[in-house]
């Protein structure tokens, strides 16, 4: 081959590639490893190869917190104009809606968290028109709320919105011009389930589930009582008729396992409904808690590693796991066992039937809080009925921040009044920041939900996260009482 | 190594407006790419805004690549190199590899791995001068009139060292091949 000595080097690849078809890639992979750039040039990247987007109105980029502020997503009035982005989140940021107050954190807010005096307090929620908005929350003058009417509603159009433009984003961090991130009571068990952050997930009880069946693959295909393969490659012969006697109870392995992650209606990681797993195929963290819907019991002489430790107790020495009968039944709970647990030292207390509802490991005990109050519904007086207590629903935030312009506003959902000298304050976390910085005291907000703005003084504020704080009527400079609401 | 199915599948998702698909190819692409662009600009700002500048092209040019005419990485390094050149000329800036080791050099020095080892066997067959050639001309793009004034070396020496390069490889990769 001849290669003209007089074409610009600017053809050089292609002249490469005539040498050899991939010769660029490797020569290009030759260069010196300069490390993994920064993730920014992507997110800046995506940035400009986003469809155009409105000239006018807000530009939105979301970011949720499922495991931190993850992805984030471009939206804008087209959004709203097209039903995509309800209405509530963006109107009213052209200063003329009726029914937006404005919080903003005292000078300072950036270095040492200032006090909240009452003065600041009384200006804090102006109208952002600068006119107070009195009459909407009587006794805060100046406070005003939108309130959002329904907040399945707001649900239903985040997740949405997640679930466009997570894939879309994802990973690409740094994109954020206005972030939603979610808040969530951290003492509601309920919350711990609903974010994902048990300790064992969905996804590990399928895990345990496809290794169970390996393993049962595994040892047919190793039994030596299996017919052995014929050489020839004919079709093997059919396997013989069962012998007339029952058949011993098949080994754990073999047994059909049913196995899912908790469905929501008991704190715990995994839910079996049959069969008994090798849990010892798996590295189980400690605190995992496991219910097995029917224990079997009456095979257990069949499960090797499964070891009567009498009164119905049972200790699986392959995961290391204690399982007790719940009272319910065939119901057992299982854990793991505890640091040094001795088999044969241990001595089962006494099973104690109960008809009532099935105990579960005990769970962190979450304090009294008016968050978590059961509402108690209260049967007619004369229909003898007894009375039906329904939990209270959860008490939800979504601080809704733009970046481009340091305001904000943060929507509530089921927040219980406070108490008798007592108010719910807003707090930022910001990394330069040691201690929370205070937005502010909330007003109080009818039927515990409703929506509140906020401005942190200008453009280039990116909090990290937000608390928010049960304190004392008069606020307090750093967060001093039980944490509502946290996120991300 | 690389899956150039795999990577022809996420340009034609880019191809088709799926901006999923960029933050794959980055994962990809973007070590290497990054790589190549510091060892051309040997600037790390020059490099990063090189390398955000050939993510959007990618985006835009995706629908235009052809699988049967370049492999995508090739493809993909064609671009970038156009992105350097332009930066090159822009900025006027002097490479600063010029004259030192080239990424080819190190190659040379490095450990052989698996499917590199034959490339890095025909690369130590050239002398000092050729690969240095080869180098510029693959990292630092421009025309032969650039490349030798950036060398310092006359026109009809540098043009003459990349075509016995380019020959050599030829000769040496071939006959692997076969």
């Amino acid at each position: 081959m001849k290669l003209s000595a007089h074409s610009p080097t600017d053809e050089a690849p292609e002249a490469l590639a005539t040498v050899h078809p991939d010769l660029v890639t490797r020569l290009a992979e030759l260069a010196p490893d300069a490390g993994q750039p920064s993730r920014a040039i992507l997110s800046a990247a995506l940035l400009r190869v986003d469809p155009p987007r409105p000239r006018s109105g807000p530009t939105a980029v979301l970011t949720w917190s499922g495991w931190a502020v993850a992805a984030c997503l471009a939206l804008g009035v087209g959004l709203e104009k097209s039903g995509w982005w309800p209405g509530f989140l963006t109107g009213g940021q052209d200063g003329k809606t009726s029914g937006r107050g404005t919080a903003a954190i005292p000078p300072g807010r950036h270095g040492e968290p200032q006090p909240a005096s009452e003065a600041e307090l009384t200006g804090i929620f102006k109208d952002r028109t600068g006119q107070p908005d009195a009459g909407v929350l009587p006794g805060r003058r100046g406070h005003s709320l939108t309130a959002v009417q329904d907040m399945e509603q707001l649900r239903a159009d985040l997740g949405r919105l997640r679930a466009a433009n997570d894939a879309r984003f994802q990973g690409a961090d740094g994109l954020s011009r206005t972030v939603v991130v979610e808040m969530t009571d951290p003492a509601d068990p309920r919350e711990a389930r609903r974010s994902g952050t048990l300790k064992l997930s969905e996804r590990v009880a399928e895990s345990i589930a496809a290794g169970v069946a390996a393993a049962a693959a595994a040892d047919k295909k190793t039994d030596p009582s299996a017919p052995a393969p014929d050489p020839s490659g004919s079709p093997p012969a059919p396997a013989p008729e069962p012998p007339s006697a029952p058949p011993p109870p098949a080994p754990a392995e073999s047994q059909d396992l049913r196995i899912s992650g908790g469905d929501g209606s008991w704190s715990g990681d995994i839910v079996i409904e049959k069969g008994l797993p090798n849990a010892g195929m798996f590295n189980l963290p400690e605190g995992t808690q496991i219910r097995h819907l029917d224990f079997p019991v009456e095979e257990a002489a069949n499960f090797r590693g499964l070891q009567d430790l009498g009164s119905g107790w049972f200790y699986d020495r392959f995961g290391d796991l204690l399982w007790q009968p719940s009272g319910q039944g065939g119901e057992y709970l299982g854990s793991k066992a505890p640091n040094g647990f001795d088999p044969e030292s241990f001595t089962a207390p006494a099973v104690v039937e109960s008809t009532e509802t099935p105990q579960t490991p005990p769970v962190q005990e979450v304090p009294p809080a008016a968050t978590e109050t059961p509402i108690v519904e209260t049967a007619p007086p004369d229909s003898g009925a007894a009375p039906v207590v329904v939990e209270a629903p959860p008490v939800r935030g979504y601080p809704i921040f733009d970046e481009t312009t340091g305001s904000g506003s943060i929507i509530l959902q089921n927040l219980p009044p406070a108490g008798v000298g007592e108010s719910y304050q807003l707090w930022v976390t910001d990394p330069a920041s040691s201690q929370p910085i205070s937005v502010g005291l909330m007003p109080a907000m009818e039927a515990g939900g409703g929506r509140i703005w906020f401005d942190l003084g200008g453009p280039g504020v990116a909090p990290s996260g937000y608390l928010m704080t049960l304190e004392p009527a008069t606020g307090s400079s750093i967060p001093t009482g039980r944490i509502v609401l946290k996120g991300p | 190594m690389r899956d150039p199915v795999a990577e022809a599948a996420i340009l034609a998702r880019m191809g088709r407006g799926d901006a999923a698909a960029l933050p794959e190819l980055w994962e990809a692409w973007s070590r290497p790419l990054f790589a190549v662009a510091m060892h051309a600009l040997g600037n790390q700002e020059d490099a990063e805004e090189v390398l955000q500048d050939a993510l959007v092209k990618f985006w835009r040019k995706a629908a235009e690549f052809d699988a049967a005419l370049s492999q995508p990485f090739t493809w993909g390094m064609m671009l970038l190199r156009g992105l350097i050149q332009d930066r090159l000329r822009a900025r006027r800036r002097r490479p600063v590899l010029v004259g030192g080791d080239s990424a080819l050099d190190h190659a040379s020095c490095s450990e052989p791995s698996g499917g590199t080892s034959d490339l890095l066997e025909a690369l130590a067959s050239l002398s000092p001068e050729e690969r240095q050639a080869l180098d510029v001309a693959v990292f630092q793009p421009g025309t032969h009139e650039e490349i030798a004034r950036r060398m310092g070396q006359p026109l009809g020496t540098v043009k003459g060292r990349i075509r016995r390069a380019l020959e050599k490889l030829h000769a040496a990769l071939t006959e692997d091949l076969l």
